[in-house]
C-alpha cells in the first residue's frame, strides 16, 4: 500500500466548487461603482463611473478556450444633452456606452504541439514592471480614467507563440491602429498640453482639431512585434521588438485664423507617429526582494510642427513637435512582502506613459505600501503616490506629488469597498501643475459574481 | 489543484468570482509564479511573499508549495506509540522557510501525516495542520479534509477535496508558465 499525501506521487485534481460554468460556458463579471468629489469649497463631483463587466470563458476542449469580456458603462456625470430633442430618449438623457475590451479564441497545440495561436480582441501585456511599462505599448492606452495607471485597450490582433527549450518566442500583428483614449477636463490639459500658440496681444477663440489617422493600408496602420523570453541565471528575462505608432497624437499642423482681431481661431491637426520600439525587461527577487527592471528604445519618426498664421499676415514657421533621436525610458523597482501581510512597493520611473521625445522625460517615483488586516478583509494603503522631481537642482520649484491613499474593506466574498483621497500639490513647472490642489475624496464599491 | 510527483503543483482558482482566474505554479528548485487575470501576467513570487497568506486563507505559499520534505526539513524522532510516530523537524541550512520547526505526526499503518505543529520564526507554535476524512483511493491514502488553524489569528480554512482523479499520466507541460496563463 502506498502512503499518499497531497504530496504525494499522484496526479491530484481538486474541484472547489462548480462555479458559474453552465454547458461549457462560464459567465462571470462584476457590478463596479465610483464616485469621486472635489473637496473644495463648493463641491463638484469631478468623476463618476457605473460599471457593469461581463465575460464569458468556454474551452471546448484541453486545447482551445475563447474568452470576451464587455464593459458598459455610465459616464453618469452631466450628460450630454445639448438639445431639447435629448431629452425625448434614455439614450440622450443617461448615456451609457458598450465597450468591447477582449473577444479572442485561443488554439494550444495549434498544428504543432508547442505552438499557441491567439486570434481576436486581446490584451497584450509586455514588461515586468508594476503598471508603469515602458516596453508595453501593443495596445493602445486608455486614459479614461486617469488615476488607473498602466490601463489599455485591447487590440484586435493575431499572436503566434512558439515554445521550445524553456524559451517562448512569441510573434504579432495587430493590422488596424487605435488610438488612445484620452483623458477629459483638467488632466487632459497637464497630460496632453496643447500646441497652440497664439501670438501675443491676441486672444484665442475657438479651437477646432482634426485627427489624421493613418490610411487603411497594412503599410500604414499594421503594428507588429516580436518577444523572446525565457529564464537565465535563477531570473525571467525577455527582449523584444514593436513596430507600430504612438498611441498619443502629436500636433503637426495648426493653421490660425481671425474672425476679427484681436480674437483668432485655431485649426490643429493631430497625427500619430510611426515609432520603433527595442525593448528588455529582467524580473527575479535578490535576498527575498522582488527586483525587476525594465527598458525600452524608441526611435521614433520626426514631426515638424507647421504653424501657419499668413492670415494675419504673419510668415509660415516650423518647429520640431517630436524629435527623431532615439531615447530610452526606463523603470527599476523592488517590491518586500513584511510579515505581518505588510507589502512595500518601490519604483523609479525615468518616462511616464504619456511622455515621448529626446529631452522631454522626467524622473518619477513611484511607492506603494498596503497593510492587509483582518484575513485581508481590511487593507489599508497609507502611501500610495506618484513624485515627480523636474530639477534635482530645485526641487522645491520643480516637484509634483500625486497620493492616492485609502482604505479597503471586504465585507464578504466578492464585494469591496473603498474610500480613500486624491491629493495633488505640483508647481506649474511639471506637467501636473495644473493640477495642484484639485484635491478629492472616492468611493469605488465593486461586486464580482 | 494539479499535482504531479512530489514537486510539481498548480493551484487554479475558480471561486469565488473576485479571485476567480488566478492561478499559481510551485517547481522545483524554489521556483514559484503566480497569474493574475487582471494584468494578463505571470509573475515570480519573491521568497518574501512565500510567508503571507495565500489568497485570504491560513495557508502561506510555503505551505501550498510542491516540495519533498527532505530536501527542506531534518527529521528526528520526537516521540512513538502504537499508532503514530511524531516527527521532528527543523530546517536544513541554507534552506528557505519561514518556520522554525515542524513537529509532524504520522500514522504508522499507512505512514501518512495526520498532524503538523507549525512553529514561527520566534519558535513559538503558529499554526496546526490537521488532515482528516482520510479515505483510500486505488493504492494512496488522501486527506478529504485538511484544515489548517493560525492559533495567533484564531481562524481556520478547511480545504475539502469534492473531486479527485489520480494517475492520470498528466504531463509536464500542464507546469508551465504557458499552461499557467492559458
Amino acid at each position: 500500500m502506498k502512503a499518499g499525501t497531497y504530496t504525494a506521487a499522484i496526479a491530484l485534481l481538486v474541484v472547489m466548487s462548480p462555479g458559474a460554468w453552465t454547458e461549457g460556458i462560464a459567465l462571470g463579471g462584476a457590478a463596479s461603482t465610483d464616485d469621486r468629489v472635489s473637496t473644495q469649497t463648493d463641491p463638484q463631483l469631478t468623476f463618476q463611473e457605473y460599471r457593469l463587466e461581463i465575460s464569458a470563458d468556454a474551452k471546448p476542449s484541453d486545447t482551445t478556450k475563447f474568452h470576451g469580456e464587455a464593459w458598459i458603462r455610465s459616464a453618469g456625470l452631466s450628460p450630454s444633452v445639448t438639445s431639447a430633442n435629448s431629452l425625448f430618449s434614455v439614450g440622450g438623457v443617461a448615456p451609457v456606452s458598450l465597450d468591447l475590451r477582449e473577444a479572442y479564441f485561443e488554439l494550444n497545440g495549434f498544428i504543432f504541439d508547442n505552438v499557441d495561436l491567439k486570434i481576436g480582441r486581446q490584451r497584450i501585456a509586455w514588461g515586468t514592471a508594476d503598471k508603469l511599462n515602458p516596453t508595453d505599448n501593443v495596445n493602445a492606452l486608455d486614459l479614461s480614467d486617469p488615476w488607473d495607471f498602466g490601463r489599455h485597450l485591447g487590440s484586435d490582433g493575431v499572436q503566434l507563440s512558439v515554445y521550445a527549450g524553456g524559451i517562448q518566442v512569441t510573434g504579432l500583428a495587430v493590422a488596424q491602429f487605435t488610438p488612445a483614449v484620452l483623458p477629459t477636463g483638467q488632466w487632459a490639459n497637464a497630460l496632453m498640453p496643447s500646441a497652440v500658440q497664439v501670438p501675443a496681444g491676441l486672444t484665442l477663440g475657438s479651437v477646432t482639431t482634426n485627427v489624421q489617422l493613418p490610411g487603411l493600408s497594412i503599410a500604414d496602420s499594421v503594428t507588429a512585434g516580436l518577444r523572446v523570453k525565457g529564464n537565465l541565471l535563477g531570473y525571467d528575462l525577455s527582449v523584444s521588438y514593436l513596430y507600430g505608432r504612438q498611441s498619443l497624437p502629436v500636433v503637426d499642423n495648426v493653421v490660425i485664423t481671425s474672425p476679427g482681431l484681436p480674437v483668432v481661431n485655431a485649426a490643429a491637426q493631430l497625427v500619430y507617429p510611426r515609432e520603433h520600439v527595442f525593448g528588455a525587461d529582467l524580473a527575479g527577487s535578490i535576498l527575498g526582494v522582488g527586483v525587476w527592471v525594465e527598458a525600452a528604445v524608441f526611435l521614433p519618426s520626426k514631426v515638424t510642427l507647421t504653424r501657419d498664421a499668413s492670415a494675419l499676415g504673419m510668415p509660415v514657421s516650423q518647429s520640431t513637435a517630436l524629435d527623431s533621436t532615439p531615447y530610452v525610458k526606463y523603470v527599476v523597482g523592488g517590491d518586500y512582502t513584511f510579515p505581518g501581510n505588510v507589502y512595500l512597493n518601490g519604483q523609479f520611473v525615468h518616462g511616464l506613459f504619456q511622455e515621448a521625445g529626446a529631452g522631454n522625460l522626467e524622473d518619477y517615483f513611484s511607492v506603494s505600501l498596503e497593510w492587509r488586516l483582518f484575513d485581508e478583509k481590511l487593507k489599508l494603503t497609507p502611501l500610495s503616490f506618484l513624485f515627480e522631481v523636474k530639477d534635482w537642482s530645485d526641487i522645491p520649484d520643480n516637484y509634483a506629488l500625486l497620493a492616492a491613499p485609502s482604505i479597503t474593506i471586504h465585507p464578504m466574498d466578492n464585494a469591496e469597498l473603498v474610500i480613500g483621497f486624491h491629493w495633488i500639490r505640483a508647481t506649474s513647472s511639471t506637467v501636473f501643475g495644473a493640477l495642484s490642489g484639485q484635491n478629492e475624496v472616492f468611493a469605488h464599491a465593486r461586486y464580482s459574481f | 489543484m494539479l499535482q504531479k510527483g512530489r514537486d510539481k503543483r498548480l493551484v487554479r482558482f475558480i471561486a469565488p468570482a473576485d479571485q476567480r482566474g488566478i492561478a499559481f505554479l510551485s517547481l522545483p528548485g524554489d521556483i514559484q509564479y503566480l497569474y493574475l487575470p487582471a494584468f494578463k501576467k505571470v509573475r515570480r513570487i519573491a521568497s518574501s511573499v512565500k510567508n503571507t497568506s495565500f489568497a485570504g486563507t491560513d495557508f502561506t505559499y510555503e505551505d501550498l508549495e510542491a516540495v519533498k520534505w527532505s530536501s527542506k526539513w531534518v527529521a528526528a524522532i520526537k516521540s512513538q506509540n502504537q499508532e503514530t510516530t511524531v516527527l521532528d523537524l527543523t530546517p536544513k541550512p541554507g534552506g528557505t522557510t519561514g518556520y522554525s520547526r515542524q513537529l509532524v505526526t504520522v500514522r504508522n499503518d499507512n505512514f501518512y501525516p495526520v498532524r503538523i505543529e507549525i512553529y514561527g520564526k520566534s519558535g513559538t507554535l503558529s499554526k496546526v495542520l490537521v488532515r482528516g476524512a482520510l479515505k483510500q483511493v486505488q493504492d494512496y491514502w488522501v486527506s478529504m479534509d485538511t484544515t489548517m488553524e493560525d492559533l495567533t489569528k484564531q481562524h481556520t480554512t478547511h480545504m475539502l477535496v469534492s473531486d479527485l482523479t489520480l494517475d492520470t499520466g498528466i504531463g509536464d507541460d500542464k507546469f508551465t508558465e504557458r499552461y499557467l496563463s492559458q
